[in-house]
C-alpha cells in the first residue's frame, strides 16, 4: 500500500514536469529571420518592407548641394546650413543619411533575394515570386545607383566607387571602381527585366517600365549613348508625356501621368514637403536664379510649382500635396517619362550631328507640354543641344534629385546667385577642385569600416 | 531534449526544499548571530559551521520596523556588500539594489529575488507585506550565486516567510500611525522681495530685459520715464500690491503632514501535522509630494502539514495596491510638481475668490502679472491623475518524501503573477486638456502582464558518519518560464462625467479627430537547469562545498544556450584546534574561501535575433527586419574569488565577519558600431570586462550585556571599487553624461572643468582639455575628473539599548564618495528662458561689476553644463530609531486575554547630514532634477499578541 502511494506520487510529477523543459521559446513581436519567409504573401510583405525603407535623401541632398534653392533668413534653426553652405564633413548627419538609408534598403532587399529562390511555393504563384524577385533587384540597383551618384570619388570607370553589396552580409565591404558597381547595377537590371511581366503597371511599385527608365539612366551615365537610345524610346513609346491640363495634378496626385516609378507616402509617413517648408516658415525657397530661368507666364511648371508668399517670400509647392489636412505630404516622383526625352536627347547630341535633329526634336516634344504657345526652335551644334538639355533638365527635374548629380557628372562648376545666399554669402562657387563639390563618407562609417577609403578631398 | 528524461525520472522520486525548513530563530538583539545561525543557500539549508560562502541574513523583524512599503527599501545599510539606494520619495517605489558593484554597462544589475525557493520579478514588492518575512538572507559569492548559475550573478536574496508553530493559535494585532513630511533639505529660491530686485537689476544690466512686473512696473524702466503720473501710481501700486504676496511653492506642492496608517492581523498556531500562519495587512500612505500615494491590501496563508514520511507546504500570497503619482518626475517640466515648487514665482497668488486661477482662465479673472506657472502646475495636479493598480499573487507548494532518515525527495512548484494597470487621465474642458483633441481630454490605460513559473524537483542526502564526518548532497532539476504581455489604449474624446475609465471614450472618426492609439506585445523566456551540491565537512573543523550548475535559456542562441557553473568553497575552523584551546577568550575563527561562476543574461528575450517587425508601405502591412541579430551573442560572465574570517570573542560577545571579494565580470556586452553596408548601425557584442573589488565588514558587539541592562553596537561597511578592465575594441564611449573608459569605474562623469567666473568680465571660464582657460564651452574639452555616481564606501551602523521593557534602535546608513550633478542648480541659476521662473537667491551674489570675485556670472552671459553643478552627495543619515516599550508579562497576566503588548514610537530619515545642495542627496543616477525627494515619516504603534 504505502508503494503503491508512493509510486503514484512518483507518477503524478511525473507527468506534470513532462510539459517543462521545452526552451525553443519563439519571439512573438517579430518574426525570426530564419521562418519569415515561407510563402508568397510572407514575400510579398518583405518586398513592401524594402519599399517603406527608401527615403528622399537624394531630392533634400541636391536641393542642399546645388543651385536649386535660396536659404533665407527665417530659416534659422541651422537644419542643413552647413551643407547648403559647402562646409559639410564627414561628421554631420546630413552627409550620411543617403549612405544609411540606401544600404538599408540594399540589406533589407538582399535579405529576401538570399532566400526567395528557396521559398517553395505553388505554381499559381511562381510568377509573382518571379515579379518580387525582379522588383528587389531593381531596388537593389537603383539604391546601388544612388549610393554612386553621392559617395564615389567621381563618375570615371576607374575611379572608386562604393562598396556593392550582393548578399546581406555584417562585413567591412571596400570601395570598388565605378565601371564594376555600375556592371552590378546592369547585370540587376538585366536580370530583374524580364521577371516583371509587361502588364503589370502599378506606379507605386517598380514596373517593367521603371526598369528600362533605369537602364536608360544607367547607361547615360556610362555614356552609352546607344543603349541610352535604345531604353529611352521603349520606355517613350510606352508611356505619353503628360499634357499641360494635366501637369499640375500630377503634383497633387490627382493624376499618374508619365509618372513611372513614385513612393506612395500615406499619413504618419514623413512629408518630404516639409524639408522646404515646415508650418509657416520656409525652409529652403526655390533660388531665384532657377524661378528667372523660367517664364512665369508660359511654363506650366512655374506655377505647379512656386508659391509667391509676396513680400518677396517664394515657396517650393512641389511636395505640397494635395490634402488639406495633410500639408507637405506628397508621393514622392522617382522617374517621370519626361526624363527619357531628357536622356535621348543628351544621347543623340553626344553621337554628334548625325543626332542633331533627332535630338532637337525630343527637346521640342517636352518643351512643347511644358510652355504654352512653344514654337519649337532649333540648334546650330551638337554641343548646343547638349547644353540646352542640361539646362532644361535644371528646370524639368528641379526638386527631384539630380541637379547636383548631374553637374558632378558634368563636372561642372555649382554656381548660385547672390540673392540666393544670403544667409551664406560666401557659397557661391564651388568647382571640382572644392573640397565641398564633394561628399564625403560619412565619419561613422570610416571608424566602423577601415576598408572603406574616404573621398581624397576629405583625407 | 532527450536527457531530459533521465532527469524526469530521477526528479520524479523527488520532492522540496526550502519552504519548510525551520525559520532561523528570530536574532534581532540577540547576541547567537554569528556561530549558528541557519543559512539558507537555496534548494537546501546549512549552518553557518558547514557553509563556506559569505552571506548575511537580516530578520524579518528588523526590517519591518520601518514604515516603508517595498521591503527593498528597508535592505539600507543592513548587509555589506549591498547597496540599497532609493530613487524616489514615492511610496511604494522599488530600490535599486546592487551586490558587491555595477558589472555591466546598461545589462541587469539587479540580484535574483526568491521567496520560498520560487523566483519573483525584481522591482516589484509594493503589493507584498515585508511583516510576512521571517528572514531575508542576503547571498554575494560564488557558492551561492553558482548555485544559480544563469541568473546569479549579481547576488541572490532569499526571502523566507512565517510559519505558524505547533501549539495555541496565537493573534496579533499591529497597528501604527504617522505623518511624512520633506527631510527639509536646501532649497534656496528667491522671495518676493528679492525676486522683484532681481527683475528691476536684470533689466539695468541687460539693457532692457524684461524676466516680469519687477522691471516692467520699475520707475527704472526708461519705457516707463515718460510716462502720465497715475500711470507712474498705477505702476507703484502694482509693485506694492505684488510685495504683498509670498507664496510659498514648496508647500504648496509638497505636504508638510502626509499621513500614514497602517493595520495588521496575523494568527497563526497548529497542531502536530498541521500547522498554519494567516496574515492580512492594510497600509495607507500619502506621499509628500501632493497627489501621490500607495493604499495596500495584502494577505498571505502558509499551510504546513506532515504524515509519516511525507510532508507538504502550501503558501498563498496575494496583494492589491491602488497607486497615486505624480507626472513627469525627473522633468524640467510644469507637469513635475517637485520642479513647479523651484519654479513658481513667490509673487504669484494661486487662487481668487478661493477660484484656482491658470493660464487657461486668467483673463477671465482679471489677469496676473505673473507667468502662473506654479498655478498651472496645480491646475494639472487636480485635473490629471497617473494611478497604477497591481494585482499581486505568488503561489507555491512544496512537498518532499523521505525515504529513509538521510534521504529524502523534494518538489516545489510555484508561480509569481503581477498584473498592473496603469491609468493616466486628462479630464475634459480643463486647461491641459487644451493639447488633446478638441480639448476633449484623454484617458490611456496600459495593461502588463508578468508571471513566472517555477517548478524544482530533487533529492537530497544528508548524514553523520562517525560522529566527525558530516557529508550533505543534493541533485536537482529545475524549470523557470517566464511570460509578459502589454495592452495599450489612449482614447479621447472623454464624456464629461465618465472621465477615469474606457467607457468614456468617443468612437473615433476622421472628422471628430478622436483616433485611438492601440498597441501591445508579448514576450517571454525559458530555463532548464540541472543542479548539483555537495557539502562536507570534518569534525566542524574543515568544510567543503562543492555545487554545480548546467543550464540552458532561450534567451541565448543555439551555440551558446547550454552553460556549465560550479563553485568551490572550503573552510577552516581553527579554534576547533587544540593548540588554540589555551585562548579561552577566543570563541570562533574560521577561515573561508570560495571561486566560482555564475552568469548574467542582458535585458531582452530574444536579442540574439535577426527580428522582423512591422511595417507598412502602399496601404498595406509590411515587415522589415528590426535587429541585427547575433549568433555569438552570449551571457556575461562572472568569476568571484572571495575570502573571509569569521571571528567571535569574550563569551561572543564582539563578532566579526569580514570578507574580501575579486568579481570579474566578463563578456559585458559593449555596443559595437557596424559598417552601415550591413543594413544596421551597431550591435551588442560580448567584448567588455569589469571588475569590482572591495571589502566587507560586518562587526558588531554587546558593550553591556547583563540581565538588567543591554546596550549593543554594530558596523556594517563596504569598500568597492570599480575598474573597466576592457572594452573591447574601443577604449571609451559616452552614454548620456556618464563616460565608459578603461581604467575608470564606470558612470564616470565627464563634462567640461569649470574654471570660476573671470573678474575682470564677469564671463564663465572653463578649462581646456590642455589646462588652458577659455571662455568657450565646448564639450570636447570634456574631462572625467569628478567621481562616479556609484558610491564606493557605503554601509550602516546599528546600536541600541534594552532595560526592563523598555529598547531604543537606532540605524544609521552612511553612502560615501559619490558626485551627482545637479541639473536643479543648473535651471536655477540660468540666464536662458528659465530666468523667467523663480532662480535660486545665489544670483544675488553674481558679477556686477569689474573686480567681483565670485562663482556666479554676470547675468547676460550664456553658461554651459560644467563641472560646477556637480556636488558631492554623500550622506550619513540617522534612517531609523525607534523607541519601544512592552509591558511586562505579569502585568497582562492578569487580563487574561493578552499574551504581550509592545507600544513604540520611532522615526524614520530623521536626520540627514550631507553637503549636497538639494532636496535630498540619495537617488540612483548620476543628475538630480527635480526628483521626488525622500520622506521622513514619524509614527506611533502597538502591537498586541492574543
Amino acid at each position: 500500500m504505502r508503494s503503491l502511494s508512493k509510486y503514484c506520487a512518483l507518477l503524478l510529477c511525473w507527468t506534470a514536469s513532462s510539459c517543462l523543459g521545452d526552451l525553443d521559446v519563439k519571439p512573438t513581436e517579430n518574426v525570426d529571420q530564419s521562418v519569415v519567409f515561407q510563402t508568397v504573401d510572407d514575400l510579398n510583405a518583405g518586398v513592401l518592407g524594402v519599399y517603406a525603407g527608401l527615403g528622399t535623401t537624394s531630392i533634400t541632398i541636391s536641393s542642399l548641394m546645388a543651385d536649386e534653392n535660396m536659404l533665407p533668413v527665417e530659416n534659422n534653426t541651422n537644419k542643413g546650413v552647413q551643407v547648403f553652405s559647402w562646409k559639410q564633413e564627414p561628421v554631420i548627419a546630413d552627409i550620411g543619411q543617403a549612405w544609411q538609408n540606401f544600404y538599408m534598403v540594399i540589406d533589407r532587399a538582399n535579405r529576401i533575394l538570399d532566400k526567395i529562390d528557396g521559398v517553395a511555393v505553388p505554381q499559381q504563384d511562381e510568377a509573382k515570386r518571379d515579379q518580387l524577385k525582379g522588383e528587389l533587384l531593381a531596388i537593389r540597383a537603383y539604391c546601388h545607383f544612388e549610393l554612386l551618384r553621392h559617395y564615389a570619388v567621381d563618375y570615371d570607370p576607374t575611379s572608386p566607387g562604393i562598396p556593392v553589396m550582393t548578399s546581406s552580409a555584417i562585413g567591412k565591404p571596400a570601395r570598388v571602381p565605378v565601371s564594376k558597381v555600375f556592371e552590378q547595377i546592369d547585370a540587376d537590371l538585366a536580370a530583374a527585366r524580364p521577371l516583371i511581366p509587361a502588364g503589370y503597371t502599378v506606379n507605386t511599385h517598380v514596373t517593367a517600365l521603371a526598369v528600362i527608365a533605369m537602364q536608360a539612366r544607367s547607361a547615360l551615365w556610362q555614356e552609352h549613348w546607344e543603349q541610352a537610345i535604345t531604353h529611352a524610346s521603349t520606355v517613350i513609346n510606352a508611356m505619353p508625356l503628360a499634357t499641360p491640363a494635366q501637369f499640375a495634378d500630377v503634383w497633387l496626385d490627382k493624376s499618374n501621368a508619365e509618372v513611372i516609378w513614385k513612393l506612395r507616402r500615406e499619413a504618419q509617413d514623413a512629408k518630404l514637403g516639409d524639408f522646404y517648408r515646415e508650418g509657416t516658415r520656409i525652409m529652403y525657397a526655390p533660388a531665384f536664379k532657377l524661378m528667372n530661368s523660367m517664364n512665369a507666364a508660359t511654363d506650366v511648371r512655374f506655377n505647379a510649382w512656386f508659391k509667391d508668399l509676396g513680400a518677396g517670400r517664394w515657396a517650393v509647392n512641389k511636395y505640397v500635396g494635395g490634402q488639406p489636412a495633410l500639408v507637405n505630404l506628397a508621393d514622392v516622383k522617382l522617374l517621370r517619362v519626361s526624363e527619357m526625352y531628357l536622356v535621348r536627347a543628351e544621347a543623340y547630341a553626344a553621337t554628334g550631328t548625325v543626332g542633331l535633329a533627332s535630338g532637337t526634336a525630343d527637346l521640342n516634344a517636352l518643351r512643347a507640354q511644358r510652355l504654352n504657345g512653344y514654337t519649337a526652335v532649333t540648334f546650330a551644334s551638337p554641343q548646343a543641344l547638349a547644353d540646352a538639355v542640361l539646362e532644361e533638365r535644371y528646370k524639368e527635374l528641379a526638386f527631384e534629385g539630380h541637379r547636383y548629380f548631374d553637374l558632378r557628372r558634368k563636372k561642372a562648376p555649382i554656381s548660385r546667385i547672390p540673392e540666393d545666399v544670403v544667409q551664406a554669402p560666401a557659397a557661391l562657387l564651388n568647382t571640382p577642385a572644392d573640397r565641398g563639390y564633394y561628399m564625403p563618407i560619412p565619419l561613422r562609417e570610416t571608424q566602423a569600416n577601415e576598408n572603406v577609403s574616404q573621398h581624397p578631398k576629405y583625407q | 531534449m532527450k536527457h531530459a528524461l533521465i532527469l524526469w525520472l530521477s526528479a520524479s522520486i523527488s520532492i522540496p526544499a526550502t519552504a519548510q525548513q525551520t525559520a532561523p530563530a528570530d536574532t534581532a538583539g540577540t547576541t547567537a548571530r554569528l556561530l549558528d545561525e541557519v543559512v539558507i543557500t537555496g534548494y537546501n539549508t546549512a549552518t553557518r559551521k558547514q557553509y563556506t560562502g559569505a552571506a548575511t541574513i537580516i530578520s524579518g523583524n528588523q526590517l519591518n520596523r520601518m514604515p516603508m512599503a517595498s521591503f527593498d527599501q528597508t535592505l539600507q545599510g543592513l548587509a555589506p556588500g549591498l547597496l540599497v539606494t532609493s530613487s524616489t520619495g514615492q511610496p511604494g517605489a522599488p530600490a535599486k539594489v546592487l551586490i558587491r558593484g555595477q558589472a555591466n554597462i546598461g545589462g541587469v544589475t539587479a540580484p535574483l529575488y526568491v521567496v520560498d525557493g520560487i523566483a519573483v520579478e525584481s522591482g516589484v514588492f509594493m503589493s507584498m507585506n515585508p511583516a510576512d518575512f521571517a528572514s531575508v538572507s542576503v547571498l554575494r559569492d560564488a557558492n551561492a550565486t553558482a548555485l544559480y548559475g544563469a541568473r546569479g550573478a549579481n547576488g541572490v536574496i532569499l526571502i523566507t516567510t512565517k510559519r505558524g508553530k505547533t501549539g495555541p493559535v496565537r493573534l496579533s494585532f499591529n497597528t501604527r500611525h504617522g505623518v511624512s513630511m520633506p527631510t527639509r533639505g536646501r532649497f534656496d529660491m528667491m522671495n518676493t522681495t528679492e525676486r522683484l530686485q532681481f527683475e528691476e537689476e536684470v533689466g539695468l544690466e541687460t539693457g532692457g530685459r524684461t524676466l516680469g512686473p519687477g522691471w516692467r512696473f520699475s520707475p527704472e524702466n526708461p519705457a516707463n520715464a515718460n510716462l502720465a503720473p497715475e500711470v507712474k501710481e498705477r505702476y507703484a501700486a502694482i509693485l506694492d500690491s505684488l510685495r504683498g504676496i509670498n507664496t510659498n511653492w514648496r508647500d504648496k506642492f509638497l505636504r508638510s503632514s502626509a499621513p500614514f496608517h497602517e493595520y495588521e492581523l496575523n494568527a497563526s498556531g497548529g497542531t502536530e501535522n498541521v500547522r498554519f500562519y494567516s496574515s492580512g495587512n492594510y497600509l495607507k500612505q500619502a506621499g509628500i509630494a501632493l497627489r501621490s500615494g500607495l493604499e495596500r491590501y495584502s494577505f498571505r496563508t502558509n499551510l504546513d502539514f506532515n504524515a509519516k514520511n511525507f510532508s507538504a507546504a502550501i503558501n498563498t500570497a496575494i496583494g492589491y495596491s491602488n497607486n497615486d503619482y505624480i507626472e513627469s518626475e525627473n522633468l524640467t517640466n510644469v507637469g513635475n510638481p517637485v520642479a513647479a515648487a523651484f519654479y513658481g514665482l513667490p509673487y504669484e497668488e494661486p487662487y481668487v475668490n478661493g477660484q484656482l486661477m491658470h493660464s487657461g482662465n486668467k483673463n477671465k479673472l482679471g489677469g496676473a502679472y505673473d507667468t502662473r506657472e506654479g498655478s498651472d502646475a496645480l491646475e494639472r495636479m487636480e485635473n490629471t491623475s497617473y494611478r497604477v493598480n497591481q494585482l499581486k499573487g505568488l503561489i507555491n507548494t512544496a512537498m518532499r518524501y523521505n525515504f529513509t532518515s538521510s534521504l529524502y525527495a523534494s518538489a516545489n512548484f510555484g508561480m509569481d503573477y503581477r498584473e498592473n494597470v496603469d491609468t493616466r487621465t486628462v479630464k475634459p474642458g480643463s486647461y491641459s486638456a487644451a493639447t488633446t483633441p478638441g480639448g476633449q481630454g484623454l484617458h490611456r490605460e496600459e495593461m502588463t502582464r508578468y508571471y513566472q513559473f517555477t517548478a524544482t524537483t530533487g533529492l537530497n542526502y544528508s548524514r553523520h558518519f562517525n560522529e566527525l564526518h558530516h557529508f550533505t548532497a543534493g541533485a536537482f532539476y529545475e524549470f523557470n518560464r517566464m511570460k509578459t504581455s502589454s495592452m495599450r489604449i489612449t482614447g479621447y474624446g472623454i464624456t464629461p462625467g465618465l472621465s477615469g475609465t474606457l467607457s468614456g471614450i468617443t468612437q473615433g472618426t476622421a472628422l471628430n479627430g478622436f483616433i485611438p492609439q492601440i498597441g501591445g506585445g508579448k514576450s517571454g523566456l525559458a530555463m532548464a537547469s540541472w543542479i548539483g551540491l555537495a557539502r562536507y565537512s570534518y569534525a566542524d573543523k574543515y568544510m567543503l562545498n562543492v555545487t554545480y550548475r548546467r543550464d540552458g535559456s532561450s534567451t541565448v542562441p543555439e551555440q551558446n544556450r547550454w552553460k556549465s557553473f560550479y563553485s568551490v568553497g572550503a573552510g577552516y575552523d581553527m579554534s576547533r584546534e587544540s593548540f588554540m584551546q589555551p585562548l579561552s577568550w577566543l570563541n570562533t575563527l574560521r577561515l573561508r574561501a570560495t571561486y566560482g561562476t555564475a552568469a548574467s543574461p542582458f535585458p531582452g528575450n530574444f536579442a540574439y535575433t535577426a527580428g522582423y517587425g512591422a511595417a507598412r508601405y502602399d496601404g498595406s502591412p509590411a515587415i522589415v527586419p528590426v535587429s541585427p541579430g547575433n549568433d555569438t551573442y552570449d551571457w556575461e560572465y562572472t568569476k568571484i574569488l572571495n575570502t573571509g574570517i569569521d571571528l567571535a570573542m569574550f563569551d561572543n560577545r564582539l563578532r566579526l565577519v569580514a570578507d574580501w571579494y575579486n568579481r570579474l565580470t566578463e563578456g559585458v556586452f559593449v555596443e559595437e558600431q557596424l559598417s552601415q553596408t550591413s543594413g544596421f548601425s551597431s550591435r551588442l557584442n560580448n567584448a567588455g570586462t569589469i571588475r569590482n573589488r572591495g571589502i566587507e565588514i560586518d562587526l558588531s558587539g554587546d558593550i553591556v550585556r547583563n540581565s538588567a541592562f543591554t546596550l549593543y553596537a554594530g558596523l556594517t561597511l563596504t569598500y568597492n571599487k570599480n575598474k573597466i578592465i576592457s572594452l573591447g575594441k574601443t577604449t571609451e564611449f559616452t552614454q548620456g553624461t556618464n563616460l565608459f573608459r578603461t581604467g575608470l569605474p564606470v558612470n564616470t562623469h565627464y563634462v567640461v572643468k569649470w574654471a570660476g567666473v573671470d573678474p575682470e568680465t564677469g564671463k564663465p571660464q572653463y578649462y581646456n582639455q590642455d589646462g588652458s582657460i577659455t571662455n568657450v564651452n565646448n564639450p570636447a574639452q570634456s574631462v572625467a575628473e569628478f567621481g562616479t555616481s556609484d558610491p564606493s564606501c557605503f554601509g550602516g551602523f546599528t546600536t541600541g539599548a534594552r532595560w526592563k521593557g523598555f529598547s531604543l534602535d537606532m540605524l544609521f546608513s552612511y553612502m560615501q564618495d559619490l558626485y551627482r550633478y545637479s541639473s536643479e542648480e543648473f535651471y536655477t541659476l540660468n540666464s536662458n528662458g528659465n530666468a523667467a521662473s523663480n532662480q535660486s537667491r545665489k544670483w544675488l551674489t553674481r558679477w556686477r561689476k569689474r573686480g567681483d570675485i565670485t562663482n556666479q556670472p554676470k547675468f547676460s552671459e550664456p553658461f554651459g553644463f560644467s563641472s560646477r553643478e556637480i556636488q558631492n552627495a554623500s550622506f550619513v543619515r540617522l534612517r531609523n530609531i525607534q523607541l519601544a516599550y512592552t509591558f511586562p508579562a505579569k502585568l497582562l497576566k492578569g487580563t487574561r486575554i493578552l499574551q504581550g503588548a509592545t507600544v513604540y514610537l520611532q522615526g524614520q530619515n530623521l536626520l540627514t547630514f550631507t553637503g549636497w545642495n538639494g532636496l535630498d542627496p540619495e537617488d540612483t543616477n548620476n543628475t538630480a532634477l527635480f526628483e521626488y525627494p525622500a520622506a521622513r515619516t514619524i509614527t506611533a504603534g502597538a502591537s498586541i499578541q492574543f
